[in-house]
């Protein structure tokens, strides 16, 4: 292929720049002279930065007050055009979408986000994006250099790798923006209560729950098989009674659960997006022709509110058995 | 002072066609407003009714996303006027040149302060135009705004929310936001803003009209798929509640679930 290349990563999220440097090694394999980092941090980021064996760490080590990490943009667009990369990844997170689409803004070029996976087609990088809410993919690929690409944390292993030489950290001055919102005030959200990306068994709740104390049914349920409660996003970004970590679609988590149990959930395709990896689907939902049942594997078409205790009842018969 | 509000229009997921052999097609879907952007149209009228301002809609698409009953849609939503730049060269374009056609229409619209946008289009989801747009103009940009408030002439208090936490902005107009879905609920139209919607001007532009040529591809798309499902057995269980929660119960031990 084409003369070897360079490979910019950028995230304020230190172990994502690991799943980062993974992915672009995957995708390039020998075929890059050089990974470089941007990274925002302390010397114990740029150190275990270092352990994922990218061969050089362009280190930023304050951001000044006032400032976002995302502001880093104009730091890191000298580089680019300095070096001119082949291409640069970006983690997929708020910050970095926002970075990533300013910096296709400047080279005029577009970003392909949330890569689940890649090819080389005919010498050529191919990417898979998800389109439709998850009804379809497209695999498309870039026609303009660099390759702007933004993966999700969880995507790739993050790989520390032995290097023979320690990667070579140059500090960057922080370059002040032009122009920029200024910051007054930053709150921690409350700590999140669970990753149901990780979750084995997962109880979802539709808006076939129709009151909020009916959680506790659910919570009962969800004790007797050691399952996480989690939502569809009416329950959550409506209603309130779940956070948002709870809700599963296209704007929420993405499970990959041995079991899934619907109550009173539809099967709207924005919230089966998040489903499709669960390995067992059980939906029960009062009405026969709601589409969720022709996503299950097993379905009860009746009210949950008979179905839950039985269950409940019948769970706990063959434990005691 | 104008309050410029950009809309996806795009065929519906929910109708798309998957045939046996994984192909995908939107041939027979309905072309709809996305459901990300009706919350930021709703951000943008409420805005206009607390502190004036006019609010116009914009969106750019191929032939498809000319329909009345679209046209209706937004305008009976609260917009004062629609904008649409229709080309059959905006076809599948990806978000350089969405967003490039986007900022050019917006230079050719007058005094300007705020574009809004949702947070990613119903079909293709990446989450960029708005912060794209931002940029192009040389405007202050944020994604995952959750709350935007008018202090004073020529600045905003705006919320946005990232993963771990909330942060708080003030920014200097003009400026282009991209909301969350859950920054506000988006009205019904009344009985009274349907009818007064088929009053309100619809501008269409073509590309030459926004002076935009050689609209250049970014991206190559190389295949549309359906992604790869697991099979589903897509069984019904019978009878009793009691008998139907039975035949679960024995299901999933089989599968080892239990
Ligand atoms: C742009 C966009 C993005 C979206 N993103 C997401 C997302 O990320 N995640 C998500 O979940 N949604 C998302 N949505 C919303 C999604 O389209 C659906 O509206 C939502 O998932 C429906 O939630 P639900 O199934 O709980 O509610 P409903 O669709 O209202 O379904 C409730 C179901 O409960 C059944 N029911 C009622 N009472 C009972 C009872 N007593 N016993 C048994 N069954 C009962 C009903 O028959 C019905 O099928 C998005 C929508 C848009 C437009």
């Amino acid at each position: 292929m084409s003369s070897q290349q360079r490979i910019f990563l950028i995230s304020e999220d230190i172990s994502l720049i690991g799943e980062l440097a993974s992915a672009a090694r995957r995708l390039n394999g020998d075929d890059y002279s050089s990974i470089a980092a941007v990274v925002v941090g302390n010397q114990t980021d740029v150190h275990q930065v270092g352990s994922y064996g990218v061969d050089s760490i362009y280190w930023v080590d304050q951001i000044p007050d006032g400032y976002l990490f995302e502001d880093v943009f104009l730091t890191l667009l000298e580089l680019v055009q300095q070096h001119k990369p082949s291409s640069i990844w970006i983690g997929a997170t708020t910050s970095g979408r926002l970075i990533c689409g300013r910096l296709a803004a400047r080279l005029d070029i577009s970003a392909i986000t949330d890569v689940r996976s890649f090819e080389q087609h005919e010498n050529k990088v191919v990417m898979r994006h998800m389109i439709f809410a998850g009804g379809a993919e497209r695999l498309e690929r870039p026609l303009r250099l660099p390759a702007l690409i933004t993966v999700a944390k969880g995507q790739f292993a993050a790989e520390v790798v032995q290097h023979a030489n320690p990667p070579k950290v140059i500090t960057l001055p922080f370059l002040i923006p032009e122009k920029r919102a200024v910051l007054l005030e930053r709150k921690d959200l409350p700590p999140v209560s669970v990753n149901l990306a990780d979750a084995k068994r997962v109880i979802c709740l539709g808006r076939g729950i129709a009151r909020q104390e009916h959680l506790a049914l659910a919570e009962n349920l969800a004790d007797e098989l050691g399952a996480e409660i989690a939502c569809t996003r009416p329950l959550s970004e409506g209603l309130g009674w779940l956070p948002r970590e709870r809700y599963i679609g296209i704007s929420g988590a993405y499970i990959k659960s041995d079991l899934y149990i619907g109550l009173g959930v539809s099967g709207q395709v924005q919230h089966t997006v998040g489903i499709t990896d669960a390995k067992v689907i059980v939906a029960v939902n009062r009405d026969p022709d709601a589409p969720i049942f022709k996503q299950a594997d097993y379905g009860i078409a009746a009210d949950l509110y008979e179905v839950l205790p039985a269950l409940i009842q019948a769970i706990r018969s063959t434990k005691g058995a | 002072m104008n309050i410029v509000v950009c809309l996806k229009i795009s065929p519906d997921p929910e109708d798309l066609e998957i045939g046996n052999d994984g192909s995908v097609s939107a041939a027979h879907a309905e072309w709809k407003i996305g459901g990300f952007d009706l919350p930021a149209l709703e951000a943008g009228v409420r805005l206009a009714e607390m502190h004036g301002g006019r609010v116009i809609a914009l969106s750019i698409g191929p032939p498809p996303i000319n329909q009345s009953k679209v046209r209706k849609d937004i305008l009976s939503r609260g917009a004062e006027e629609l904008v649409l730049v229709v080309d059959e060269a905006l076809q599948d374009v990806s978000t350089a040149e969405t967003a490039r056609v986007l900022a050019a229409a917006i230079g050719k619209i007058e005094d300007v302060q705020l574009v809004l946008f949702g947070e990613g289009s119903a079909d293709l989801y990446f989450q960029q135009t708005g912060v794209q747009v931002g940029e192009r103009l040389g405007w202050v940009s944020l994604n995952a705004v959750r709350d935007v408030q008018w202090v004073e002439e020529g600045n905003l208090l705006v919320q946005r929310v990232l993963e771990q936490e909330i942060q708080v902005f003030e920014v200097p107009l003009p400026a282009a936001l991209s909301v969350t879905s859950d920054i506000c609920e988006p009205r019904l139209a009344s009985m009274r803003e349907i009818l007064r919607a088929s009053k309100k001007p619809v501008v269409e532009w073509s590309l030459a009209d926004v002076g935009v040529e050689n609209l250049s591809a970014s991206v190559e798309i190389l295949a549309v798929q359906a992604p790869p499902r697991a099979a589903r057995k897509g069984l019904i269980l019978n009878g009793s509640v009691e008998e139907a929660v039975g035949s679960l119960v024995i299901a999933l031990k089989k599968e080892g679930m239990l």
